[in-house]
Order: C-alpha cells, then sequence, then structure tokens
C-alpha cells in the first residue's frame, strides 16, 4: 500500500505533467485542474505496482489521456462553454508573440494530434512507445504525427503570409 | 516550427503552487480522498471503467449538439440507470436504428443480455449487459465498493481471459446460411462500464471480410465453446452449443458511391480498380480488383463538412483477397474500414484516401 508521502512525492513529480496534457487537450484551467485530480484519485483507488519510472510514467500519461477522453467527449461537456472561450479566463501562461502564435496553432489542431505531438517532441518519445502509451499502432501514430505536422506548416505559412500583408497595407 | 519552440511552449504551462495545494486539498488522503466533483467529469449514471479491459474504436464523439447519432452512440455505451430492464429511450433508439433484441444467455456465474442489434454489411454491432449472479464469490465484495481488479471474479474465465485480455473469448457467432463465416472473428467489446450494483455493460463487436454477410434476414447464432483442447494457451474448440440466436431486420442506412473518372484513375495508379464503395455510419466497405495489394493498406479517413476528420479504428479493419495469381499480381478484393466513431452520413463531405507515396484521393460524398 503507498503512503501518503509516496503519492504526495509522485503528485510533485507528475502534476505538471498531467496538468500540461490536460491542458493541450482541452484548452481549459478548470478542466485540466479536475484532470489532475481525478487522475491522482484514480491512483490512489488502483494501487498500482510499477515496474519501472519509465512504466510508472507511461501509466500517468495513459490515465490522464483516457481522463480527458471521458471529459471531453462527454455530453454534458459538449453543452458547456468553456470560460476561456467566454472570455472570462486567461490563458494559463504569457507568451511572447513567436511563442503565442505556436500556441494558437496548436490549439487549434484536434486533441488527438496535439496528445502525439506532445509526446514526440516534449515527452521526447519514439512513435512504438507513443502507440502503446495511447493504445494505437504505430502506423496509427505515424500518421497522425504526420498529419499534425502537415497541418502546423499549413497554418504557420497562413500566418505568416497574412503578417506579410498586414505590414504592407497595414491591414488584413 | 523547432523542438525547442515547441517545448518552451509547454514549459510554460505548469501549476502554481496555489494550485497544486488546492488540488492537493481537493485529493485527501490516500485513506479518505476528497469527493469528485462530478459536474465537471464523468456523466453522472457512470461509473468505474475496467482498466484492463480493451478499448476498440466506438468511441463517442460528434457534432456539438446532442445529435440521435450521440444517443445511439451513448446507447451503445449503454449507460443505464435501471440495470435489470432497458429503458423506453434505449428501446426506442434501439428500433429506430437497428432491432431490440430479448436474448438471455445463462452462464455460469450471471446472465448474459443481448439488447439490441445495429449493423451494415459487415460490422453488427450488439450492446449488451452482463449481470452477475448474486451468490458468485466476490459479488458482495463488488457492490460494497471494491474494486472489481480487487475481487475474485476478475479472475472468472467465463468472462476475462487475462492471457489475452479478452472478454467473453467463449463466444463464437455464426451466420446460419453461410458456414464459411463461423469462428471467434473479430468479437470484440467495446467500451465496457461497470455500474454500481456489478453490471457489466458494453457492445460486442462482430466483424467478417466478406460483403453483404449481414442483411435483413440473417439469422445470427452465437455458440459458446463447451471444450477446449488447450484451455491455457488457446481456444481450440472441439465442441460448441448454439447459445441464442435471432435473425436481423432493418440495417443501418448504407450508400454506396460514386466514383469520378479522375479518382479511378489515382485509384489505379495506386493499384486498385473499385468496383463498389458503400458508405455506413459505421464504415467504408470497397470491393474491387487489383495488382498491389499494398493499395489496400491506404490509409482512409472520413472529412465531415465541420472540417473534423474521422479515422479508422484500430481494431476493426481489414481486408480479404480471392481469386489471386501465384504472386497476388492479381486479385479480388473486399475491403472494410471501421470508423473510431459512429458517423451520422448527412455529415459527411468526403473520404480521403492517402498512400505511403503521399497520393492524396478526395471522393466527395452526396447524401440528399
Amino acid at each position: 500500500m503507498n503512503t501518503e508521502q509516496d503519492t504526495k512525492e509522485l503528485f510533485e513529480q507528475y502534476s505538471d505533467m498531467v496538468y500540461r496534457i490536460a491542458i493541450s487537450y482541452g484548452n481549459s484551467v478548470h478542466s485540466a485542474e479536475d484532470i489532475v485530480q481525478e487522475v491522482f484519485l484514480r491512483y490512489l483507488k488502483k494501487q498500482p505496482l510499477f515496474e519501472s519510472g519509465e512504466h510508472e510514467k507511461a501509466w500517468f500519461i495513459r490515465v490522464t489521456v483516457n481522463c480527458c477522453k471521458s471529459l471531453f467527449s462527454s455530453a454534458w461537456n459538449r453543452r458547456i462553454c468553456p470560460l476561456e472561450e467566454a472570455g472570462q479566463i486567461t490563458l494559463p501562461f504569457q507568451p511572447d508573440e513567436d511563442e503565442q502564435e505556436l500556441y494558437e496553432v496548436l490549439s487549434n489542431l484536434p486533441p488527438k494530434y496535439r496528445i502525439v505531438l506532445y509526446l514526440r517532441y516534449y515527452e521526447e518519445y519514439q512513435v512504438q512507445e507513443i502507440a502503446g502509451i495511447l493504445g494505437i499502432t504505430p502506423n496509427l501514430a505515424s500518421t497522425r504525427l504526420a498529419r499534425a505536422k502537415k497541418l502546423i506548416k499549413k497554418k504557420l505559412t497562413i500566418l505568416n503570409e497574412r503578417m506579410d500583408f498586414q505590414d504592407e497595407t497595414g491591414t488584413i | 516550427m523547432k523542438q525547442e519552440q515547441f517545448k518552451n511552449v509547454y514549459r510554460h504551462i505548469h501549476l502554481s503552487a496555489q494550485q497544486k495545494d488546492r488540488i492537493w486539498q481537493q485529493i485527501g488522503t490516500a485513506d479518505n480522498p476528497a469527493p469528485i466533483r462530478k459536474k465537471a467529469l464523468l456523466p453522472a449514471r457512470a461509473a468505474v471503467c475496467f482498466g484492463v479491459l480493451l478499448m476498440s474504436g466506438m468511441t463517442v464523439f460528434a457534432a456539438s449538439e446532442l445529435s440521435l447519432m450521440d444517443r445511439l452512440a451513448e446507447a451503445m455505451k449503454t449507460l443505464t440507470q435501471n440495470e435489470s430492464d432497458l429503458t423506453e429511450d434505449q428501446k426506442n433508439l434501439y428500433a429506430q436504428y437497428g432491432q431490440v433484441l430479448d436474448s438471455e444467455i445463462e452462464l455460469d456465474n450471471g446472465t448474459l443480455k443481448l439488447d439490441a442489434a445495429l449493423y451494415d454489411e459487415s460490422h453488427l454491432i450488439i450492446p449488451f449487459r452482463y449481470l452477475f449472479h448474486s451468490d458468485v464469490e466476490g459479488y458482495e465484495a463488488l457492490t460494497a465498493g471494491t474494486d472489481f481488479d480487487q475481487t475474485s471474479l476478475h479472475k472468472m474465465k467465463e468472462l476475462y481471459r487475462q492471457d489475452t485480455n479478452t472478454f467473453l473469448w467463449q463466444f463464437h457467432f455464426r451466420i446460419a446460411q453461410d458456414a464459411s463465416q463461423t469462428g471467434m472473428g473479430q468479437l470484440l467489446m467495446t467500451n465496457p462500464i461497470l455500474s454500481e450494483d456489478g453490471t457489466i455493460s458494453g457492445s460486442l463487436l462482430i466483424s467478417t471480410d466478406k460483403p453483404k454477410s449481414f442483411e435483413p434476414g440473417c439469422e445470427i447464432q452465437l455458440v459458446r465453446v463447451t471444450d477446449v483442447s488447450e484451455p491455457e494457451q488457446t481456444a481450440q474448440i472441439t465442441s460448441t452449443n448454439e447459445t441464442a440466436a435471432f435473425t436481423l431486420g432493418k440495417a443501418l442506412e448504407q450508400r454506396e458511391l460514386t466514383i469520378d473518372a479522375e479518382n479511378a484513375a489515382a485509384l489505379s495508379n495506386m493499384g486498385i480498380s473499385v468496383e463498389r464503395m458503400l458508405l455506413s455510419p459505421l464504415s467504408l466497405c470497397c470491393s474491387g480488383k487489383g495488382t498491389h495489394t499494398r493499395a489496400l493498406s491506404a490509409s482512409i479517413s472520413v472529412v465531415l463538412k465541420d472540417g473534423r476528420v474521422i479515422e479508422n479504428s484500430p481494431n476493426g479493419s481489414g481486408y480479404a483477397l480471392s481469386d489471386t495469381n501465384q504472386n497476388n499480381t492479381s486479385f479480388s478484393f473486399f475491403a472494410r474500414v471501421l470508423f473510431e466513431e459512429p458517423i451520422p452520413l448527412e455529415d459527411i463531405a468526403e473520404i480521403h484516401i492517402q498512400n505511403h507515396r503521399n497520393t492524396d484521393i478526395h471522393i466527395p460524398v452526396e447524401i440528399k
């Protein structure tokens, strides 16, 4: 049985990662906080035994993704508007201009593309590992990565072209 | 975009000390976890999901409003408040899209209830519930709140086979009119849910690799393996008992798509000639002839009118060849792609096919 101290250490270690994944899924601070709470409650309930640090981390990622899917696909969630959209809450961080642009592009990707990008380029997992964590085939993981990169490139190109136009005439 | 730029964006996203304290307080101690704010999480009627079960492709997503297809997909998860009987809403929904079944199978430790049958020509979905007998060892602990995998129930072989991570593994399906369509096939369980009274609910997905396998009037038999030669390794069927049978009623709406000359030429360049392409809310099925089998591994996705892209389920797609020559450079084929979620046909804009050489084919869908 894991002690409260063990759980607290895991919380300190993984809560930011869980929060980042949840934000990347739904762009909502409140929902992301709920998901962090849910993930660690599930840990307390399940008391899973881990073979290694990597296994432990993969477990938290997998449970977070599943919680995100459940929350953001529920009929309740589809009918509510995140407060961020209503302009009442600020984004989770204050980016500089380049980061703002990239964050906006990433935010507009479908969640299943955001999560593979996150796992590949932030957590630096390989395609096979990503497939194992998400419970999809390596082919599908690879396809999603390729499509995500293509979409980002396309959207960033459009944004850059729009900025060029603005520079010339002062209006979009 | 460079990796470092990407990382910088995400480095900014983290919990503040205040957020961490608040969340940790809500979690509470290991002995007395704080209650979950159910309003923001799972639907109120859902309870515990199994962690060990297969998650197949029949997830639930749809348009922003709760459409009838949403309700169908929700019903397929059978989040039911009344565990003994279907609700009227569920019965009406099943009747609208397929048919209501009234079939029960008594197993050693519980009752398997088959609730409905919804199908297209290659996929049959059977929402079901499994109710444990109340005197089964471990059931009392389950309903008292013990996690399923902490009770002795999860070791019951009739329900779950740990080495293959398969539920209801002893069941095979058989189409009475076609003896060749018998076997374990693709008998998967989708989105299983355990309710608080110990009822397991989910959907069985049966797929075939022959066109027009499921049609109105088709008799479906579910048979249970009663004897196996190697029970610990593989289920070598030595005898079966017919366990349940029903006749298929109306199918889900299916539409045949037209492929124009340009797309036909592009498909031909890939190595196949599609003679028939049939679209349903569950899947896309194609048949034709070909010269390159690799073409059958092309990526297929559905583009909706609102821009969303629905991909194929990793668990429910496949193809079969026939009339092949020695090197498989001439063959007939039947291929099916199961969508990762059910899609109302009127929401579909086009089918997007992309092969390994990034050849892009867009087949428009016009549903009036």
